[in-house]
This record gives C-alpha cells, sequence and structure tokens, in this order.
C-alpha cells in the first residue's frame, strides 16, 4: 500500500529518487572487484568432476553389459523361490529380469518366454516329486537370497533336518542329513521306479552334493533313503532354481564429498631450528574438502575392493596478531660518567635494546589435490538395515597446485606465491594411507554411506632440497551414495 | 545492457553483467546512501559495501521481491543503518564557502535537488531515517519498525514528527523566499541573515 503523500512530499520524493550524482565508477569498480563472487571456475570445475563420474560410470555400465552377455541365460535370470507352508504347499516365486535381457539387444520377448518354460518346467518337477500345489508369484525377491531359501525349504518338504558344521571352513566342514521318519505322504508316494534316468545319478549324489555345497566328497554321508530328496535337489540344481553355491562380487558406484580438518607436522632436515619455531603455534592447518568417485566390486558378504579418483582441498593458514618483543644486544654507551671537576667520560659497551613490533599476519594456504585410490573394506557389525565396516585405501596424488604463502627458509620471510610462481611445494608423488570406518543403510540397490575417515600423510608435500619436511594428514568426514546392484 | 540481462549475468557471477551493474546503478544508489549517512566519505564506503552485498545476494533476488530497484535499494538502505548503528554517531556535513548561493538563483527556486539534500542533512539522524524510509523509500510503518526494530506505534510517531520537521522546513524555505523577493540576500545554509542592503 502506497504511502499517503502530500504534493510537497511527493515532490521531495521525486526529487530524491532521481538524484543521481556524477561518480569515478572506475575507481569504485577497482575497490570492489576483488571482493566481488567469482564461481565461474568452481562451477566448471563442479561440471569437470560430473562429466568425469558420468564417463566413469557409463564406460564401467558398458562393460558390465557386454560381460553380462556372454552368460547362459537360464544360469543369469531364471530366479525361482519354493516355499512350503504348514499344508506342504508350495510356492514358486519367479523372478524374471526383464531389464537383462532388453539390454541384450536380442528379442526380450523371445528371452521371456523361454525363461517362463524353463522355470515352468522346473516347477513341474517338484510338482510331480511333492505332488503339492505350486503357485508362480512374482514377488521381487532377489537371485541371491534364493539359494538358502530355495535349499531350506527343500529339505523342509522332505522333513529332513539339515546340519551344517562350522560351514565357513571347508576343511572341517562336514554335512550331516539326518532322516527323520517321513510325514509327509505327498512325498511318501513319490515313485522313484518312474526315474529311472534319474537314479542312475544318484549314484553319483556324493558328488554332485559336494559340488553344491563346495566341500570334499569324503564328508558327505547320503543315507539311501534320502535319495528322493536329493533327486529333488539336483534337479533343482540342474535347472539352476538352485543357483551354484558361490560368493558372487557385482559392482558397486560411490560418490563421496565431505569436509576434512587439516593436520601439519614439520620435521627439519637442517639446523635451522629458528626459522621452523616461528611457525609453531602460527602455522595451523584448517577445514578443507574432499571427494571421491569409487568403483569396484562387492560380494554377497559385504567384502569390497575398489578404485577411484579423488580431489581434495587442503587449507593450511597462518595467523599472528599480536606485539612482539625482541631484545638485542648492541655496542653503544652505556655509561656516562662526570668527575668533580666535571669531566665527563662515556663508556662504550653492551645495550640491550627492545625492539617492539605490532604484528599482524593473517594468510591462508591452498592445496588442491587430484590423486587415484586403491583399496578395500570389510563389513565387521550389521544391525537391521545397518552395515558397520572397516576400510583402507592407498592414495596417490598424481597432480596438485598449491597457492598461497611458503615461508622462505633463506630469506626468513613469508612470501605470497601463485601455483605457476615458485614454490617448495610439490605437484604430484604425495601419497597417503587412509582408513575409514563406513557405515552405510542400505535402501534397495542404494546405499548411503556415512565416512569417518584419517589419511595419514606418508611423505613429505614440499620437496626434498627444503630445508624442513612438511607432512599433511587429514581427518575428515564424507556423506556417500553407493549404487550397488545386486 | 538489459536490467533483466544485467541480473542473469550477475548470477553466473559473470565479470561483465557486474561491471554493467556497477555502471548502472552505483550513482542510483550513491544517491540512497548519501541520504542516510550524509557525509559523502562514509557515503562512498557504504556504497562499496552496498554494491558487494548486492552482488553477493543476487542469486536470492526473484521477482517475487517486487522491482529490482526497490530491492537493491532496500539492501542499501539496510547497509546504510548497520554503518549508522555500528558507528553509532550523527555526522555532521561541512558546508564549503563555495557553495555561497546567490540571491537571484533563491528567488527562482522553488523546491529543488539541493534543498533535498540540504533538508535531509538538517534533519536528526533518527528523523532523517524516518522520512528517508517513509517519504522516498515508501516502505510501510510495518517495514520501518522492522528493519529499525521500534514496533510499529513508535514508527507511525517518529514519521509523523519526522513529517512534521519536514514541513517546517518547507515552511522556512518559503519564507526565504518571500524575504528574497523582498530584496533581501538570504543564506540558505543556515537560514540567517547574511547581508542586507
Amino acid at each position: 500500500m502506497e504511502n499517503k503523500l502530500n504534493n510537497t512530499e511527493k515532490e521531495f520524493q521525486n526529487l530524491a529518487q532521481n538524484y543521481r550524482p556524477e561518480l569515478a565508477i572506475d575507481d569504485i569498480w577497482n575497490s570492489i572487484e576483488a571482493d566481488l563472487p567469482n564461481r565461474n571456475r568452481r562451477r566448471y570445475f563442479g561440471l569437470f568432476w560430473f562429466i568425469c563420474g558420468v564417463a566413469v560410470a557409463g564406460v564401467i555400465a558398458l562393460g558390465y553389459m557386454s560381460i553380462g552377455s556372454t552368460d547362459d541365460v537360464s544360469k543369469v535370470n531364471l530366479s525361482s523361490i519354493p516355499k512350503i507352508n504348514s499344508e506342504s504347499q508350495v510356492e514358486i516365486k519367479e523372478e524374471v529380469q526383464k531389464d537383462n535381457f532388453n539390454r541384450k539387444g536380442e528379442n526380450p520377448q523371445f528371452e521371456e518366454d523361454y525363461i517362463k518354460a524353463e522355470s515352468q518346467e522346473s516347477i513341474s518337477v517338484i510338482e510331480k516329486t511333492t505332488g503339492a500345489n505350486i503357485i508362480q508369484k512374482n514377488d521381487g525377491i532377489n537371485h541371491n537370497d534364493f539359494n538358502k531359501m530355495a535349499y531350506d525349504n527343500l529339505m523342509k518338504v522332505q522333513d529332513i533336518e539339515v546340519v551344517k558344521v562350522n560351514s565357513q571352513e571347508v576343511s572341517t566342514q562336514e554335512v550331516l542329513f539326518i532322516t527323520n521318519e517321513i510325514q509327509n505322504s505327498k512325498i511318501s508316494n513319490y515313485n522313484n521306479n518312474k526315474q529311472d534316468q534319474k537314479r542312475e545319478n544318484f549314484r553319483n549324489a556324493k558328488d554332485e552334493i559336494a559340488q553344491i555345497f563346495g566341500l570334499p566328497t569324503m564328508l558327505i554321508s547320503v543315507e539311501n533313503n534320502l535319495l528322493p530328496s536329493i533327486e529333488l535337489l539336483l534337479t533343482a540344481y540342474e535347472k539352476q532354481i538352485i543357483p551354484q553355491k558361490k560368493e558372487s562380487w557385482n559392482w558397486e558406484y560411490g560418490l563421496f564429498t565431505g569436509v576434512n580438518q587439516n593436520y601439519t607436522t614439520y620435521s627439519l632436515t637442517s639446523n635451522e631450528p629458528t626459522t621452523l619455531d616461528a611457525r609453531i603455534g602460527h602455522e595451523r592447518g584448517r577445514i578443507g574438502s574432499v571427494t571421491d568417485v569409487r568403483i569396484g566390486k562387492r560380494s554377497q558378504k559385504g567384502y569390497s575392493i575398489f578404485v577411484g579418483v579423488g580431489h581434495s582441498l587442503i587449507v593450511d593458514s597462518y595467523r599472528q596478531n599480536e606485539r612482539v618483543v625482541s631484545q638485542n644486544l648492541i655496542t653503544g654507551v652505556n655509561e656516562i660518567s662526570i668527575d668533580n671537576n666535571g669531566g665527563v667520560t662515556s663508556n662504550i659497551g653492551d645495550l640491550l635494546v627492545s625492539e617492539i613490533d605490532d604484528v599482524d599476519i593473517s594468510w591462508n594456504r591452498i592445496a588442491n589435490n587430484y590423486s587415484f585410490t586403491i583399496g578395500g573394506s570389510v563389513p565387521f557389525a550389521a544391525y537391521k538395515n545397518l552395515n558397520f565396516g572397516l576400510e583402507s585405501s592407498f592414495n596417490y596424488r598424481f597432480f596438485g597446485t598449491t597457492n598461497g604463502y611458503y615461508f622462505d627458509g633463506d630469506k626468513e620471510y613469508i612470501t605470497k606465491f601463485k601455483n605457476a610462481d615458485y614454490h617448495p611445494y610439490k605437484s604430484s608423488g604425495v601419497s597417503q594411507l587412509t582408513i575409514g570406518i563406513p557405515i552405510s543403510y542400505k535402501v534397495g540397490a542404494v546405499e548411503l554411506v556415512l565416512l569417518p575417515q584419517y589419511r595419514f600423510g606418508i611423505n613429505s608435500i614440499n620437496n626434498n632440497y627444503s630445508f624442513y619436511n612438511q607432512k599433511s594428514s587429514q581427518s575428515g568426514l564424507q556423506l556417500g551414495i553407493v549404487y550397488w546392484p545386486q | 545492457m538489459e536490467e533483466k540481462s544485467i541480473i542473469i549475468g550477475c548470477k553466473k557471477k559473470d565479470r561483465r553483467s557486474q561491471r554493467a551493474f556497477v555502471d548502472q546503478y552505483s550513482s542510483y544508489l550513491f544517491g540512497v546512501c548519501i541520504r542516510y549517512v550524509k557525509s559523502e566519505f562514509d557515503a562512498k564506503d557504504c556504497l562499496q559495501d552496498s554494491l558487494i552485498r548486492i552482488l553477493n545476494k543476487i542469486d536470492l533476488y526473484s521477482e517475487d521481491h517486487g522491482y529490482f530497484k526497490g530491492w537493491i535499494s532496500k539492501l542499501t538502505a539496510n547497509q546504510c543503518l548497520s554503518f549508522l548503528r555500528k558507528n553509532n554517531r550523527v555526522t555532521l556535513i561541512e558546508l564549503e564557502d563555495t557553495e555561497e548561493i546567490r540571491t537571484e538563483e533563491v528567488i527562482t527556486k522553488k523546491l529543488e535537488l539541493e534543498d533535498v539534500l540540504k533538508f535531509m542533512n538538517d534533519l536528526p539522524e533518527k528523523y532523517r531515517i524516518a522520512i528517508n524510509m517513509y517519504v522516498i523509500e515508501g516502505y510501510t510503518h510495518k517495514e520501518i519498525a522492522q528493519i529499525i526494530g521500534l514496533n510499529e506505534s513508535s514508527s507511525r510517531s517518529l514519521v509523523s514528527r519526522a513529517r512534521k520537521l519536514l514541513a517546517e522546513k518547507f515552511e522556512e524555505k518559503k519564507s526565504i523566499i518571500n524575504e528574497a523577493e523582498k530584496g533581501r540576500v538570504i543564506d540558505l545554509r543556515g537560514g540567517k541573515n547574511i547581508k542586507i542592503n
């Protein structure tokens, strides 16, 4: 709402608003230009990393697809879950991964029909064996969960208890099938005389089971009356309803970004302690940033290996705002004596002179590091969807720029430099060891990761001919997102 | 360069657009500053700080904020108020000898730009701010109250007193002109007679 003004006030307002004094615009511009925002480089820098990330992800995805296309269709895509309820009804849940076929560039409909037919055949075998009513469902249960579920459920059909001892240690592993009384009448009706061809294979059942579980044959004992069960198991195995029991490793792609706190340590390489002492207490690390793009492979158990590229911004600062009093001995008149006759005698000797300097120094040094990373991680705990791991990696700086100030040991003063100028800091060849504790929360194929890290500087970040070694380590916290399709 | 292009360019941190902004709006914003802080030197300081502030915050500007000039004018006014608060002082402007006003000019003048600046400078600081915000910038009482940190009724009485003072200045000016028409030489700056022939 417009304020109510009288005519004079309106005239007054009009005059005031149209006041345009002449100004020296160039002077104003020169005085403010340095303080104006200039994000062009940052934007391009972000764009650079985005393009790098997309390119790396694209290459990996292409590689993954080309590898996938050589696989046997039935092995890759068929996933059926038999599940038994209290009435011995079996549900077969089938998940057909249409996307994989579409990516293959072949006839998707043909592939789908083929898989369905394969699946149906497997289902019919189980139906025939157990006499159960089988319902197909596409419930999205993933392929990797199938192995254990399918096996356990098949054992339930047979009312067989399976005991596995020390399943992680093959050398001491023993699988013992204990037969209980077969209570399920449908199973008891099983007529193995009609399965002569299959029965021949039962003679090699121990070998087959050993193969499934990756165990030495000698550790397998099979009771004769378990043969129908074994046949069922082998049938499912042959049809890939039960995938071969082996650890599978899938690609993972991660993007991490966060902050780091820099810590710098110095050690002398020559006897010039004064110049180094001057920095202690004033020069210290500050908070910078860190970003990593990773690709790797991860096992179903959560072990992973990865490589990546990263960028880190490492910041040091020097702050000194104090009055410095330094005392020096100089030679001068330190005593004057006047005798009784009025004669004046002066003595030349040491004089203590105090110099007072009001020091006000404030500067930053910023190092941009681009590095390769190779590392791995192991899981050590899990709680619901939260997983805790331990990771370690090796970082190698392949390129870096440094801008800011350095302490000139020869001249004993601080010199400002740009990367293109002379300065003592290395542009490559700096290595770090990193340890971290990734805490991840899994949502489908995506993991959100909180990653506390410590990066330990192995070697000096300045050149060898400096009179001191300067090592840089960082502690930091990154947030990451990892795509891990299984 | 069009206003819209300048805004878009400045949002992209484009140097040429920033320079165009400074070229185009410095003079206008200086006019805002000088009304608040009186001293030309301080006004230039405020102008520079305002320009930096505006160009750093220009991402926040959208058409919802009203017309662009109004938005930058508000930021500048706020900058000036911060300056006044920070320095917590009333600056006095000193007239130079060369600014002597001739009788003939006084007679022919009604209300002109110099009068505006002079009136503003003669007002006590709090009234000057109130006149600036209410009469010139067009802030509502609610806005003035928010910016200065008063309640609305205090803002009303402050503006009311300021307008009264301004009206007195207008009357004073009117009487000076009348006197001048009678053949007297008047110094507008002090409002007192210099010489009568």
